[in-house]
């Protein structure tokens, strides 16, 4: 089960590209991953997971954890859920009403810039 | 300057030897100090040769004179006769200008050439003294047509009476053709007699004899003794020379050269000199340099040697074949590189055998190539591994563990076993097992490789700890998760269900409910508790029992779901749970539900073309405390089925790694809505088992439940 996650900036957002699988043993790397990537005190992030084939609970519930801790940081994170079934999970699981998910890398930057709080 | 060691050495070695160049140097000064002491002994040893010519050209003449008249007065002889003898000598020594056969009384015997009138010659300078008792003697010299002549007489003897005298003229001039021996080419020899007179100049002219006649050093050699020349001019040229006394005429044999020749020759003799420092020093050089090279070639090999075991070719050996110091360091480094290299090996060996430990946590799989990593470490034919059994304290090996041996190549032969070593595998200061190795051949196992096993035990032990503890949870969290579980088969008045759950290797949360309710309802669940092992399993048996709970209260399924999302959300630490909650009223065919995350079951009705999706909208459980969830309705009519799943089914992947999905589900169901419930549920499950091939990935469970009449 691999899993390929590499970091990359465009403007003040980080991006990470997430591919492979997204199971029980490889979550703690997107844990990881999301842990270091925002790190800054207001950060901007984008999980792309076009390159994901499959994705488990245990990535979801990863992910609206770490949504929860960057909101608290005044930051953003939207996910690029590029492949349908990936779109598909997370619209069954309810959580495209929780989670900022976009079908492109385009959309997911508009959405972190224009969603950013405004400064408190 | 960049220097390599093989240069550093050199300059080292050169360092060294600037005392001795120093000291070379002082001791070439000094010696260049006494050449012109070495020159002037030159001129004296020329001199003293000069000296000993003359007196040989003398006694050469004296012997032949001897000789001449021994022969003409042991018998009569005819004065034609002696002249003819004479004539005859003479012709064989051009020197003898005359030779004079002369009695005792001194008066002419014979003469060859012969003279025009006889002579008294009793008062001859020469004659003279050898009347009165000299074997020999000379006169002064005289000059015939500008020759140097001189006349020599000597004594013939009969029986001690001097018997006769023989007296001849000697041409000096034979010692040109005799003295220049020796004499280089600058130099000049001179004869002067005793009283100064020049005889022989070899180099004519004579250089200003009567300047030499003056000169201390001349008189000092015609007084006998031998004296150096010093500050001799000849008007344009300066002298340097010797002059040695002439035993026995009292004359003297003098050398001389220009200052500025001997000087050069000096010169020429410390060039020579300078040369041979400068081989010496050319010589030190090269020495040094190859010195330096046998001092620095092993250093280099050394260096070369270190380079290559950093880049990792281990056991990298230098060839040395030195008795030194380096070749004891040579020794140490292959010593090391061994080592290394046995280090390095022993560590990929214990890597492989944490590799090993680490792999799986099932027992079964994790013996064979644990025991065959550490045999093949210790390069043992065959290793074993046995267990402490629990209560009898007997060695047992373990089940699961086929063939018993783990054996290089084929089993080992019983008998063929020489030589083992085992220690115990530990945990916690408990010994659970031990692990042995055996060798076909006879073979001692050194105190290293036992520490070596030990370490391989600490390990193997671990992972048979870790396999046991693992083994214990998955029992545990397998008997939580079948309490949870109803029968494979409920039958309910107008319902029937048929249930699979297939639990993954490590189990899951997956689990469903069939719930009957007041007034013949009956509630029906599905649910999937993220994660895996106990703490899914508990989370589980908590959901199940907080389902139980709220429906029991009568409540519409959004509102159960809604009551159970703010039990669950408020323990942060949970984990998310998907689940769809349907109330069948068996008496009007309604059916309400509402979905919490969970995948949309499938129904399968008589009015419909073909199987349709439970579809309803709502947010797993556990994720925000304040959700609420919408409720939906549909109608289910005798011999309808309903197919509830989880995401094992549905996302069970084969060998491609494409997923089983939703609509091979939905088309096999599609021709099973008249078949027997069991078979439906036994299908469904066979479809997934055949195209994922091997185990479950993740738990899987089918709830198959129909309509049977409507009460």
């Amino acid at each position: 089960m691999e899993l390929k996650i590499s970091v990359r900036t465009v403007g003040e957002v980080t991006i990470l590209d997430v591919a492979g699988e997204l199971d029980l043993y490889t979550v703690p790397r997107l844990d990881e991953g999301l842990r270091t990537a925002a790190t800054a005190s207001r950060p901007l992030l984008v999980v792309n997971l076009s390159g994901v084939a499959y994705i488990d609970s245990t990535a979801l519930k990863i992910l609206t954890d770490h949504q929860k801790r960057i909101r608290a940081l005044h930051g953003e994170i939207a996910i690029v859920a590029g492949q349908p079934a990936i779109a598909k999970i997370f619209k069954i699981t309810g959580l495209d009403k929780i989670l900022c998910v976009v079908a492109t890398e385009r959309e997911a930057l508009e959405k972190v810039k224009v969603d950013r709080p405004a400064k408190s | 300057m960049h220097l390599g060691i093989r240069g550093k050495i050199a300059a080292v070695i050169l360092i060294c030897m600037i005392p001795v160049l120093i000291l070379g140097g002082l001791l070439f000064q000094s010696r260049n100090q006494g050449r012109l002491e070495i020159v002037q002994r030159g001129h004296r040893d020329l001199a003293r040769a000069m000296a000993a010519d003359v007196q040989m050209f003398l006694a050469g003449a004296v012997e032949g004179e001897r000789t001449a008249g021994a022969a003409v007065t042991s018998q009569p002889y005819p004065v034609s006769g002696i002249i003819q003898l004479f004539t005859a000598i003479r012709a064989k020594n051009p020197s003898f200008l005359s030779l004079m056969l002369i009695d005792a009384a001194g008066t002419e015997v014979a003469a060859s050439p012969p003279q025009p009138f006889t002579m008294n010659l009793a008062d001859n300078p020469a004659v003279g003294p050898v009347r009165n008792g000299k074997e020999w003697a000379a006169g002064p010299p005289t000059w015939i047509d500008g020759h140097p002549t001189l006349e020599v007489a000597t004594a013939i003897r009969d029986k001690e009476k001097l018997a006769a005298v023989v007296l001849g003229r000697l041409d000096l001039g034979g010692l040109r053709t005799v003295l220049p021996r020796g004499l280089g080419r600058a130099a000049d020899g001179i004869i002067l007699d005793t009283t100064g007179r020049l005889i022989i100049d070899i180099r004519q002219p004579a250089r200003a004899p009567e300047a030499l006649q003056g000169l201390s050093a001349v008189r000092t050699a015609l007084a006998g003794l031998e004296a150096t020349i010093e500050g001799y001019s000849d008007g344009r040229t300066g002298y340097l020379g010797a002059a040695a006394p002439i035993a026995g005429l009292g004359w003297a044999a003098i050398v001389v050269e220009p200052e500025s020749s001997a000087l050069e020759s000096a010169r020429r003799a410390a060039a020579q000199e300078m040369i041979t420092v400068l081989t010496a020093v050319g010589v030190g050089l090269f020495l040094a340099w190859v010195l330096g090279a046998e001092l620095s070639a092993p250093i280099l090999a050394l260096v070369r040697g270190a380079r290559a075991l950093g880049r990792g070719n281990l056991g990298t050996r230098v060839a040395l074949r030195r008795s030194d110091e380096l070749g004891e360091l040579g020794n140490a480094f292959n010593e090391m590189s061994e080592r290394l290299s046995r280090y390095v090996t022993e560590m990929n060996a214990l890597q492989a055998v944490s590799d090993a430990a680490l792999s799986t946590v099932r027992l079964g799989e994790l013996l064979p190539p644990l025991v065959q990593r550490v045999g093949a470490a210790l390069h043992a034919d065959a290793g074993l591994i046995w267990f402490v059994e629990e209560g009898t304290g007997d060695l047992v090996v373990p089940a699961g563990f086929n063939g018993a041996l783990a054996a290089k190549g084929r089993r080992l032969r019983r008998e063929g076993a020489y030589s083992t070593m085992a220690v115990p595998l530990r945990v916690g200061g408990r010994v659970i097992g031990v692990v042995q190795v055996l060798s076909q051949r006879p073979r001692e196992f050194t105190a290293h490789e036992v520490r070596l096993l030990e370490t391989f035990a600490d390990r193997v032990a671990l992972a048979v700890d870790n396999a046991r503890a693992y083994e214990r949870e998955r029992e545990i969290a397998g008997i939580i998760q079948q309490t949870l579980l109803p029968p494979r088969r409920v039958e309910l008045p107008g319902l029937a269900v048929a249930g699979r759950y297939l639990p993954s290797r490590e189990v899951g949360g997956d689990f469903y409910a069939v719930l009957p309710l007041d007034h013949g309802q009956v509630g029906l669940a599905i649910a999937d508790v993220s994660g895996k092992g106990i703490p899914a399993a508990t989370l589980s048996a908590r959901a199940r029992y907080l389902l139980e709970a709220f429906a029991q209260d009568g409540r519409r399924p959004e509102a159960v779901l809604s009551r159970l999302n703010h039990a669950l959300a408020a323990d942060t630490e949970s984990k998310f749970v998907s689940l769809f909650y349907g109330i069948l009223n068996p008496r009007d065919g309604t059916l309400l539900f509402a979905s919490a995350g969970h995948l949309p079951p499938l129904m399968v009705r008589a009015a419909d073309a073909g199987p349709r999706l439970l579809e309803a909208p709502g947010l797993l459980l556990g994720v925000e405390p304040g959700t609420t969830y919408a409720m939906s309705e549909t109608r289910i009519g005798p011999g309808d089925l309903l197919l509830l799943f989880t995401d094992g089914i549905t996302e069970a992947r084969n060998a491609a790694g494409e997923q089983f999905g939703e609509q091979r589900i939905s088309e096999l169901l599609a021709t099973l809505r008249d078949a027997p419930l069991d078979e439906v549920a036994d299908r469904v499950m066979d479809a997934v088992a055949s195209w994922s091939g091997n185990g479950p990935a993740d738990d899987q469970t089918v709830v198959a439940a129909r309509m049977t009449s409507l009460l």
